[in-house]
Formats: structure tokens, C-alpha cells, sequence
């Protein structure tokens, strides 16, 4: 699974979770067949992103690309900076976060090549 | 204890949503201290609704319990009365500030960072070999309550504590403090004086900013204090902070954990906080 900009999404990928609008209410459940339909309404209902099957998951486990992780560390840093970076524990969470957001920029840059 | 321009916010013409009768009932109830566990079972099933979400928190990986649990008075036996009220209440505070539009955030948003808070949390109170991990799940949940409180009682304050931060030079509750005379842990703290959760709650929530000061229960303070630097340094969801907090040192040396617990707290407490995000959100 992983998550798609609506833009991007095609007829017939299927869905890895359910969708739901802001008041929690399903309007449509996992594992379904996405049609043109589907998009037309997600994009009138203002939904921008839906998790799709099969997409990303070679990201999820592989090797990171260390450009974009020390991309991904630099971008993150600002979100520290009330914080001493010397201190082991920010320093061990800042590569936690570094690695999840360079994984997501993977992800971001394989859907859009 | 309660500084006055608090008190006066408190006051205001502005009125707290109403629990459902089904808290005042097991509040009641709780309090009398002569009943049976099967009573407060009776009492929670009057609301099928709440009754559903309990069954279906204490049946995730948040809870952990071996066995399903398939009536609510089973889940009283397994997790205890007491500990159903706090999953009750913490509950029907997420759903009466659930579906409140607003402009400077999303409810939902601000609910995330909360059950990320408390997941993490509750993880982090397993690793210390903690009694009850369960209230930690409930004291994460709780711990920003009074900031949701700001948003939706004075928008326009909250609007220049936003503006205040933008620039990232002050944090959030530094800000909120200089516009309001005090931050949204007092008011936290408050609230759960107001809702009678023990004093463990008004602590977590009160002194989650400043472990040090708490009167009696520093260690669980500093414990939410951590899982909430966690939960900002991940960014699940958001209170409306785009900053990480300072790593408070009296709030770490307490705890007693090192830097090598980051990966494996972040990693288990994900399954939990998905799992939550779904029943209550």
C-alpha cells in the first residue's frame, strides 16, 4: 500500500483502505475497484489522497537513497530547532524521522516519473 | 493554585458540551465505591454507541489482551472499572470535540497527535514496567485537551498566539502564555479537575510541559512529556505546533531511558495508533 495523489490515480487500481469523508462515514471500502466514477465524486467530495494497493511497497523495505535522505535530514532539522542536536535521544529520533520522510519522497517521486 | 485570569477564562459565558449521562452515571457509581462490576457493565450498555467503542479499543493492539472480549461486562473484569471510566471519558471527549469545524485547525488533526501521543505513551510506560500502561493511552489522549479549549472558546487569541509562533522563534505554549497569562496545560489541568479524573490526569495533562512542577506524579508527567516530543517529532496529525518541543532534561533523566529505545517505540507504537486513529476517529 501507499499513498496516492488523487491526480494520479487510475481506473481499476484497487483500494488499501478505506476512504472516508470528514465526518468518518466509509464512501468506499477497502478493496475496492476504483472506477472514473469513483474520481469524479472523490473530486467533487475534495478527498486529495487515497492509499492504494501495491504502490510503494518495494520503497517500504529497500535501500534509501542517501542523496535524498540527506535531503530528507536537512528538511527535518528545521523542525528541531528548539532542540539541542548533540542531545542522543533528538539526535536518534531526527534520523528516525529523516529516514521516514526520505521514504516518503521516494515514494512522492515514483508516482510522478 | 489558579491564577485569576484562568479562573475568569474558566467562568466565561462559555459552556463545556455535556458528557453523556452514561459518564455522570458511572462517575456516580464509581464514587458510591460499594457496587458490582456487573453494574457498571449494565450502566455502560444503556449507550451502544460508546459501548461499541470500548469493546473495540479494548479488543485492539492499544490493549493487547489475549483473548476477544465480546460484552462490556467482560471488558469491565479484564481491564477493570476504573479503567473503563477513563477509557469512557476519554472517549466521549474525542467525540463531542470530534466534528467542531474550525479555521486555524482540523479537529481531526489535533485528535491524531493526541492518540499518537497516547500510543507512544503507553509503550513507553510498558518499557518502565509500569502497573497500569493502560492510563497512559488515556493520559495521551487528554494530555492537550485544554488546547482544543483556546481554539474553540477564543479563536481570535489563538489566531495571535499563531501569529506569534510563526516565525518559529517562541513555542507554542510559551506563546499562549504570553497572550493568555497561562498555556493550555493549566487549562488541561482544569478541565480534568472539572471532569473528576484523578489527580493522575490533571498531572499528565497539567505538567506535561514541565514535569518538575508536578505535585505528586513527576515520572508519569515526564513519560507524557516524552511521548509528546515523540509524537511532534513524527508528526502524526498536529495541535496546531509545527515545532518539535525542547526535550525537557529533568523529564529525561527521570524516565531513565536511553537513546536506544527511539526505533523500537516508534516502530510498536505505529500498529496501536492506526488501529485507535480507526475506532476513534
Amino acid at each position: 500500500m501507499g499513498i496516492v495523489s488523487l491526480d494520479l490515480i487510475e481506473p481499476e487500481m484497487i483500494l488499501a483502505k478505506e476512504v472516508r469523508d470528514s465526518s468518518g462515514r466509509i464512501l468506499l471500502g477497502q478493496g475496492a475497484e476504483i472506477t472514473e466514477k469513483h474520481l469524479s465524486l472523490f473530486r467533487r467530495w475534495g478527498i486529495i489522497e487515497l492509499d492504494i494497493e501495491g504502490q510503494g511497497e518495494e520503497i517500504e523495505e529497500g535501500p534509501l537513497d542517501p542523496e535524498i535522505l540527506d535531503e530528507a535530514r536537512e528538511k527535518m532539522k528545521a523542525i528541531f530547532r528548539h532542540n539541542n542536536m548533540v542531545h542522543p535521544f533528538v539526535e536518534a529520533l531526527h534520523e528516525i524521522v529523516s529516514e521516514r520522510e526520505a521514504r516518503k519522497m521516494m515514494r512522492n517521486r515514483e508516482v510522478q516519473t | 493554585m489558579i491564577s485569576r485570569s484562568l479562573e475568569r477564562f474558566l467562568n466565561d459565558d462559555f459552556e463545556l458540551p455535556a458528557f453523556p449521562k452514561v459518564v455522570l452515571r458511572l462517575n456516580q457509581l464509581l464514587a458510591s465505591k460499594q457496587f458490582a462490576l456487573s453494574e457498571v457493565g449494565d450502566v455502560l450498555s444503556r449507550d451502544p454507541g460508546l459501548s461499541a467503542k470500548v469493546l473495540e479499543l479494548v479488543n485492539s493492539s492499544v490493549y493487547g489482551l489475549k483473548t476477544r472480549v465480546e460484552t462490556v461486562n467482560r471488558a469491565v473484569v479484564m481491564i477493570g472499572a476504573e479503567q473503563v471510566r477513563q477509557l469512557v471519558i476519554a472517549t466521549s471527549v474525542v467525540k463531542m470535540f470530534k466534528s467542531i469545524p474550525h479555521n486555524l485547525i482540523q479537529v481531526e488533526d489535533f485528535w491524531k497527535h493526541c492518540v499518537a501521543c497516547g500510543a507512544i505513551a503507553k509503550k513507553l510506560a510498558e518499557l518502565q514496567g509500569e502497573e497500569q500502561p493502560d492510563r497512559f493511552f488515556v493520559a495521551g489522549l487528554l494530555h492537550d485537551v485544554g488546547r482544543l479549549i483556546l481554539y474553540l472558546k477564543a479563536p481570535e487569541k489563538m489566531n495571535e498566539v499563531f501569529e506569534k509562533v510563526k516565525d518559529g522563534e517562541m513555542l507554542f505554549h510559551e506563546a499562549e502564555r504570553k497572550v493568555f497569562g497561562f498555556n493550555h496545560a493549566e487549562v488541561g489541568f482544569q478541565l480534568c479537575r472539572i471532569w473528576s479524573l484523578p489527580d493522575f490526569f490533571r498531572e499528565t495533562a497539567g505538567y506535561h510541559h514541565n514535569p518538575e512542577d508536578a505535585f505528586r506524579h513527576h515520572e508519569a508527567a515526564s513519560l507524557i512529556h516524552i511521548a509528546d516530543f515523540i509524537a511532534n517529532a513524527l508528526q502524526l496529525g498536529s495541535s496546531g505546533q509545527k515545532y518539535v518541543p525542547l526535550l525537557d532534561d529533568f523529564a529525561w533523566n527521570r524516565s531513565g531511558f536511553t537513546s536506544s529505545i527511539a526505533e523500537g517505540v516508534v516502530n510498536e507504537s505505529m500498529e496501536k495508533y492506526e488501529e485507535a486513529i480507526h475506532v476513534l476517529l
